[in-house]
């Protein structure tokens, strides 16, 4: 028999077995206690919460052949089948594999038949919000008037892309992210059954590895107990998860603070012998900044586990809090950054050199300013150095401050000339074309072979680009669509075109051309002319 | 490899092992044949990795061998050669050259060690049963297989035997097809298979109308029969039946004994205006009457009535006529009985004279 | 094949073999040209060989290498992208998973690998989920992925990891000057340390572009005309071209910051690299860095080319010539 990974050995086979999700477990229970049974269950949460085992025991207790109940026995043959999974009245779907509308038609058409073995026929269809739009809205019809013996039990982990006509007729939990005490909590039992010694250093590295879902909890401490041979020590755990010491960390906070990028890039070939992962690494910064900041604003709110407690207070009294934002914020993105780095290590470097180049030079800031201000420029937008190329000084005389006579915005072409946008915004620019403008909003229709130019960074750019021209406050709205008229990308295009079509023409026409081709046999090369500017 | 054959003895155990040649086959050792050449006579393999075809024939060889070649080609070659004709086949060592009369071929060979043939499966129980009998167990309930179900143990007919009897059972969830006959066994355990369709479909196509045994070894992967001169072998769906047993409702309740024919005239009839995606007819069941109803989205209507034996409980229930048809259509006896116990619960179809089929229908809402 | 550099990974996994806790699910991730896919292929043949070698690798001779060989093992499946670039369908996985439900051919182990499992497209990884999680018995699912980040998370809670690195510099130049790689350090500081994607490097016509590239950068900061650079470097593979402009950049951090001079990645050019840094401005060029990133996150989409590439050089004509 093949392995058997602990997430599923160690799935809870009924509710008081379940870790954590007491709220929802509570109304479920009085749900089935009282037999106030509703048609239609929403789950959501994230991954590895608990959001199918919740769905399989409630389908457990709604079919247990001791009637409807919030303790399924486990034992009579309904409880067994679901377990074994081949209970015939559980249809346990991916909404993927069902998002063709004809699919979830035969899927739902058979909800007209009644259970073959059970009280209720259960559909389970997980990450519902797979589905199509045809197929939520048969799905739809079948919500509105279900059939007795039918109930559906639907997940997913992404609950906003649900149309809130299925959201209003389902009842909705949220099953919540597993705090790390619980998972701590639920590892150590586990290990304690299989008999695998362990430090609890490593456990709560595992814990937080896990970032709040029980099964990739399980998942990674598979692993470490094949990776420990059995046990489970701390440096093995760490050196699993690629998790870098905090040592080292700590040392690349210091260099950053002390302003010395030598000393930050030295951290970094040190930090590379251990092979790290760099996504983890910067994530370990950011938390470390984190609580640097929390030392500064609320001491009291300082982790008092932390083992390094009160370097982080001295760290804390050497910076200024703005440096500690900035620090923050370039991190973040340069965590977004960084797969699209040639190499993470290269990406890693970068988003800390970043760092050092927006800090403000010594002269800049005058004084540490109290912590309340500093609390309260946190919160605003204050640095977006790490999205955008700052206006470099050299554009003092850029259109938009010339008081040069303006385009109109009907005029979208003459408009995305105008403009002072390049790169991607303008590539974004040129392939929209105006749908509507009202007064201060402006909607434009994106032609979807470019959809991908649609992202929120370019978009608001250009609203800003729009808005410094325009001289007001810009909404822009952008759809994807196929325009009607041409955008500015396929007017110039075909302008191209057609000058090479007249270019090849007046050469054809041309007396002296002509003159060549009969005399002489001559032929143009193709594609060899071209338009003069 | 080297040897004469007549084009009759290489084109019948050709034409037997193409089935299992997969048409759209990305892996060019798949769409060959495997063609061993030993002291015995020679094997046709051919596998889509799910079925396993092999047929033999008795040939004295010039020379033994084993290759693989081109499947589709070799027999069309065969096709367009004359009756009677003899062919030559001399394998060298990446052409093989089929010579007939004047004819001349040359095909490319793949070795023998790229094709993927199963050598024995391991045995875990074995019986002889005769064609006829494994057909009919198969004719009488593959229908009610469901198809590319996401429950995938259903997906396929489930095999049971044990010391006395062999069963087929297959279901899709709204109904079960049973079959069960008496068999000479000596297994203490039952010992239960799935056989994916495909293998089913193959089955059904091999399986002669004759009394002639064949045996039959089931294997904790495979299921495997031996036919005169022919070997299948398919793989097993890797999963669990479900409890068959707890879907078949006791033989009591409110009887209905209706002559098969005029039924199935009188369903055929309603379900002209059934809806025709659901296929829903209602069952009014009264003293010694049956009135079926259909009615479809235009709102048309179809009233049929027919004279049944039947002294039970008056009842209205709805079901999928086409699941109707096709248990009536198993069987060509004159009578047939269904057992109901109430509107909610499932209808036991089976035929008196023939005990061994039994169907179960649910009910559907209509 | 397992790489003088896998051997961490290859013990740690054969460790798992020996203790009977081998998962049903694996991730593999790392850079691109580190041999994941190699690995994943001797994994499996040594999962389905039936005469191992004492190190615990296939003999490459038994019937089942043979067949593996020869791809046609039965209870080996490979999935992968129909087309070059284009994603693994639904359909795929789909078929995929209906074969994972039939018993193996051959008794042993049902192994499936998914390369390139990153280019499955939304539909394709969701059906995945259920197999994935809950297969039959003796299935092992291998995913292989350079760009893991964008599974989605619900595949990636589902599967153990494995994370493969880029060798010490040594290892890996050792590798390639015994493969007959020619300028074994400068194609592997191209290829981020990458040693198959530098011996792809070192063995294709691409690396030429990187010259026509950095004429481009001296040029255009001596004030050349941008549009003819651009022309050329238009028709060049961008995904290269993006990447090396990338380690440009970069470089040019580095050195302004005076540390790690021995880590460029053009270390060919150090001098002329040396030379920019005065009359360079650092957030100009973190600005121009971003717009490459930028770039390489749209990389797949029709854009106009060469007027990207003039954009590209006229802001880095800014930012070298300002200090």
């Amino acid at each position: 028999m093949s392995y058997q990974v602990l997430a599923r050995k160690w799935r809870p086979a009924n509710f008081t077995e379940m870790v954590g999700q007491d709220h929802v477990l509570r109304a479920l229970i009085n749900a089935l206690d009282e037999e106030r049974l509703h048609h239609a269950y929403l789950f959501t949460g994230i991954r590895g919460v608990g959001k199918t085992t919740v769905a399989r025991i409630f389908a457990k207790s709604l079919n247990c052949e001791t009637g409807v109940t919030s303790t399924p026995c486990g034992e009579c043959a309904a409880c067994k089948a679901i377990a074994e999974g081949r209970f015939i009245d559980l249809i346990e779907v991916d909404a993927a594999s069902r998002t063709k509308v004809e699919d979830t038609r035969e899927l739902l058409d058979n909800v007209q038949y009644a259970p073959t073995h059970g009280r209720f026929k259960v559909y389970l269809i997980d990450e519902v919000h797979m589905l199509s739009g045809h197929s939520f809205n048969a799905l739809l019809k079948t919500l509105e008037e279900p059939p007795p013996h039918v109930k559906f039990l639907l997940a997913t982990t992404d609950p906003q892309k649900l149309p809130v006509t299925i959201l209003s007729r389902c009842l909705q939990f949220n099953l919540k992210r597993m705090p790390m005490p619980l998972i701590e909590g639920h590892l150590q039992h586990i290990l304690q059954a299989e008999q695998v010694a362990f430090e609890d250093q490593a456990i709560r590295l595992l814990a937080h590895g896990a970032d709040g879902s029980m099964r990739d909890a399980l998942s990674l401490l598979d692993q470490a107990i094949a990776y420990g041979g059995g046990k489970l020590d701390t440096d093995e755990v760490q050196a699993m998860l690629g998790s870098v010491s905090r040592d080292r960390i700590l040392a690349i906070l210091n260099a950053l603070i002390t302003n010395d990028a030598a000393a930050a890039m030295n951290e970094v070939a040190r930090l590379a012998e251990m092979t790290p992962d760099y996504q983890n690494a910067l994530a370990d910064l950011l938390a470390l900044l984190h609580q640097v900041a929390l030392a500064q604003q609320v001491p009291d709110a300082v982790d008092d586990h932390l083992v390094e407690r009160e370097t982080i207070q001295q760290i804390a009294s050497q910076v200024s809090a703005e440096d500690v934002q900035l620090f923050y914020q370039i991190g973040l993105l340069g965590r977004k950054d960084l797969p699209l780095a040639p190499d993470a290590r290269t990406g890693f470097e970068m988003a800390l050199l970043r760092m050092l180049a927006f800090k403000p030079a010594p002269g800049q800031v005058s004084e540490r300013l109290p912590v309340q201000q500093t609390a309260h420029a946190a919160s605003a937008p204050l640095v977006n150095a790490g999205e955008q190329n700052p206006e470099p000084a050299t554009e003092q005389a850029t259109p938009a401050t010339a008081p040069v006579a303006k385009v109109a915005v009907s005029d979208w072409h003459g408009l995305v000339e105008a403009m002072n946008i390049r790169g991607m915004v303008k590539q974004l620019a040129v392939n929209c074309v105006l749908h509507q403008r009202d007064g201060g909003e402006i909607q434009l229709i994106l032609n979807e072979e470019f959809s991908q130019l649609l992202n929120p960074g370019l978009q608001s750019k250009l609203a800003d680009a729009l808005g410094e021209y325009l001289g007001d406050k810009i909404k822009l709205q952008i759809s994807l669509g196929k325009p009607e008229t041409e955008s500015p990308a396929q007017t110039a295009a075909r302008n191209v075109a057609e000058r090479q079509q007249q270019a090849e023409q007046s050469i054809e026409q041309d007396p002296v051309v002509q003159a060549m081709k009969e005399n002489f046999g001559a032929e143009v090369v193709p594609n060899s002319v071209r338009p003069i500017d | 490899m080297k040897f004469k054959i007549l084009r009759e003895d290489l084109l019948v155990p050709l034409q037997q092992v193409i089935g299992a040649v997969e048409k759209r086959q990305t892996l060019p050792a798949l769409s060959n044949v495997l063609i061993k050449g030993e002291a015995q006579g020679l094997s046709l393999t051919a596998t889509d990795l799910e079925i396993e075809l092999v047929s033999t024939v008795q040939l004295m060889l010039d020379e033994p061998g084993e290759i693989t070649l081109p499947a589709k080609k070799l027999l069309d070659i065969c096709k367009s050669l004359p009756n009677e004709a003899e062919i030559s086949i001399d394998v060298d060592v990446d052409r093989a050259i089929i010579k007939s009369g004047r004819s001349r071929f040359t095909l490319t060979t793949l070795p023998a060690s790229d094709f993927p043939a199963l050598d024995e499966i391991s045995s875990v129980y074995e019986f002889n049963i005769s064609q006829n009998v494994l057909k009919d167990l198969i004719d009488k309930t593959s229908f009610a297989m469901a198809q590319q179900d996401v429950r995938y143990y259903l997906n396929g007919l489930m095999m049971e035997v044990s010391s006395s009897t062999i069963r087929t059972v297959a279901t899709d969830g709204h109904r079960l097809a049973f079959c069960e006959k008496e068999m000479d066994g000596d297994l203490a355990d039952s010992k239960q298979v799935i056989i994916p369709r495909k293998g089913i479909s193959e089955l059904q196509r091999l399986l002669a109308d004759s009394d002639e045994t064949i045996k039959v070894i089931l294997g904790n992967n495979h299921i495997q029969c031996q036919l005169p001169n022919q070997r299948f072998t398919s793989k097993l769906i890797d999963g669990r039946f479900p409890d068959y047993k707890r879907v078949m409702p006791a033989a009591e309740g409110n009887t209905l004994i209706v002559d098969r024919e005029s039924l199935k005239q009188a369903l055929v009839r309603a379900s002209i205006l059934s809806n025709e995606k659901y296929r829903g007819i209602r069952f009014i069941l009264s003293e010694n009457l049956l009135k079926l109803q259909a009615q479809n989205p235009d709102q048309e209507e179809a009233d049929v009535e027919l004279e049944i034996n039947y002294s039970g409980d008056a009842l209205e229930v709805g079901f999928n006529v086409t699941y109707m048809l096709d248990v009536l259509n198993t069987s060509s006896r004159e009578i047939v009985q269904g057992i109901i116990k109430d509107a909610n619960s499932s209808l036991l179809l089976s035929f008196p004279d023939e005990s061994q089929a039994r169907y179960v229908i649910m009910p559907m809402r209509l | 094949m397992i790489y003088p550099w896998q051997q961490n990974q290859w013990q740690q996994i054969h460790q798992q073999i020996a203790q009977g806790r081998l998962p049903h699910a694996l991730l593999f991730k790392g850079a691109e040209g580190l041999g994941k896919l190699d690995f994943a292929h001797e994994l499996t043949a040594s999962l389905l060989c039936k005469q191992l070698t004492p190190s615990g690798q296939s003999c490459g001779t038994c019937e089942a290498c043979k067949l593996i060989a020869a791809g046609t093992h039965p209870d080996f499946l490979w999935l992968e992208p129909e087309e070059d670039n284009k994603p693994i369908k639904v359909d795929q996985v789909r078929e995929l998973c209906a074969s994972l439900s039939m018993t193996s051919q051959f008794g042993g182990y049902k192994v499936a690998v998914i390369a390139l499992a990153d280019n499955m497209n939304i539909n394709a990884a969701n059906s995945l989920l259920k197999t994935l999680e809950e297969p039959t018995e003796n299935t092992v699912l291998i995913l292989v992925s350079s760009r893991p980040h964008r599974l989605p998370i619900t595949i990636r809670s589902r599967c153990q990891n494995v994370l493969f690195q880029q060798p010490e510099s040594g290892v890996a130049e050792q590798w390639m000057t015994e493969n007959n790689t020619a300028d074994a350090e400068l194609m592997l500081s191209l290829s981020h340390g990458s040693p198959l994607l530098a011996c792809k490097l070192a063995a294709s016509e691409v690396v030429a572009h990187r010259k026509s590239l950095i004429e481009a950068l001296l040029g255009v900061a001596n004030n050349q005309a941008v549009t003819e650079h651009a022309a050329k470097l238009s028709k060049a593979p961008g995904e290269y071209l993006l990447s090396w402009l990338y380690d440009w950049i970069s470089d040019l951090l580095k050195l302004h910051q005076g540390g790690a001079v021995s880590r460029l990645v053009h270390s060919d050019y150090q001098n002329e690299l040396q030379q920019m840094v005065a009359g360079s401005n650092q957030q100009g060029l973190f600005g121009l860095l971003d717009e490459v990133i930028q770039l390489r996150r749209v990389q797949s989409i029709p854009l106009n080319t060469q007027m990207l590439w003039e954009d590209l050089l006229i802001s880095w004509n800014r930012q070298i010539k300002q200090g």
